[in-house]
């Protein structure tokens, strides 16, 4: 229950911050603690998955756009 | 006004939504509409009609390994995209991590941890008929340890490690593979991608060698997930 909740607010952190950086730190936080929920969901298959693609290449690769782009959204 | 009208919409849509979530059967419920045939069969516990212990592996790589052949499709293409859309424009950011990092601490790290991540991949990928992984989670730590040696000792260092060529042949030849796979099984006289039935060895139970073509298969995804990640860092990294 309490990693349920940890990963709502981690969503609605990502949803609502508008530097880019920090939302990708967050979101990796988000993939790992939902890689223990499909471990206790009984799915490690899924849960090997979400922590090497979700944590680890999903994160890097955010990084590297962000480097590409801008690190802040625009206020509109 | 708008706001008002679209939030009493939301408040519906999710009563909907929680009502219909009340009314539906509970967690691993054995009398479960969705419980079938095709469940039970697919799910029957031990190696089965395809050799492969592990249930997600076995659905995924032969079963429904068709739909697999198009998502190592959906891959490639996604890469494309990125290296497409991404490739042109150099940030001060992007450069700088493709200089990599000067700090002992970290390359020291970099060159004990890498090699460990390199086995632990290898041995998902080869198991994945077995335990849980296979050829997409293990072929993205193997990609993941390439991309941590690039950010780290530098995309130029990293470039003679893996040629962006190199990756992109084994890419390609992986995605072959899988195909030919396929065609083996047409040629033994099954449909494409049939395993058992087209007289792959099924090989021992629990044996690292069992599984016929889904450990084939798994293989090559492996190796294709690799190759796909750390191409599409090498790009993203370069010049060109």
């Amino acid at each position: 229950m309490g990693c349920l909740a940890f990963l709502v607010v981690c969503a609605v952190v990502v949803a609502r911050t508008r530097d880019l950086l920090a939302a990708t730190v967050v979101f990796a936080a988000y993939s790992l603690v939902m890689a223990l929920v499909w471990q206790q969901l009984r799915a490690p298959d899924l849960a090997i998955t979400e922590a090497a693609v979700g944590a680890g290449i999903t994160s890097l690769l955010f990084l590297l756009a962000i480097g590409r782009t801008r690190r802040m959204e625009d206020e509109d | 006004m708008r706001q008002l009208g679209a939030t009493a919409l939301l408040v519906v849509a999710a009563a909907v939504l929680f009502a219909t979530l009340a009314e539906a059967p509970p967690f691993g419920w054995q009398e479960a509409p969705t419980r079938n045939v095709i469940t039970d069969r697919y799910l029957a516990p031990g190696a089965g009609e395809t050799g492969v212990l592990n249930a997600v592996t076995r659905i995924i790589f032969d079963y429904r390994s068709y739909d697999t052949l198009g998502e190592a499709t959906v891959l490639f293409v996604g890469v494309a995209a990125a290296v497409v859309v991404l490739s042109g424009r150099t940030g001060r950011f992007a450069v700088r991590l493709a200089g990599g990092s000067d700090d002992p601490v970290l390359q020291t790290v970099t060159r004990v941890v890498v090699p460990l991540v390199q086995v632990f991949a290898a041995y998902v990928i080869t198991h994945g008929h077995l335990s849980p992984g296979g050829g997409f989670a293990g072929g993205t730590m193997l990609g993941a340890s390439f991309v941590l040696y690039l950010f780290v000792f530098g995309a130029d260092r990293a470039r003679r490690k893996l040629r962006p060529e190199t990756g992109e042949m084994v890419e390609g030849g992986a995605a072959v593979w899988y195909v030919l796979v396929g065609l083996g099984g047409v040629l033994m006289g099954a449909s494409f991608l049939a395993n058992a039935a087209a007289g792959f060895p099924r090989g021992v139970e629990g044996a690292l060698l069992s599984g016929g073509a889904v450990w084939l298969i798994g293989l090559g995804i492996g190796v294709k997930v690799a190759a796909t990640v750390a191409n599409l860092f090498l790009h993203l990294t370069g010049e060109d």
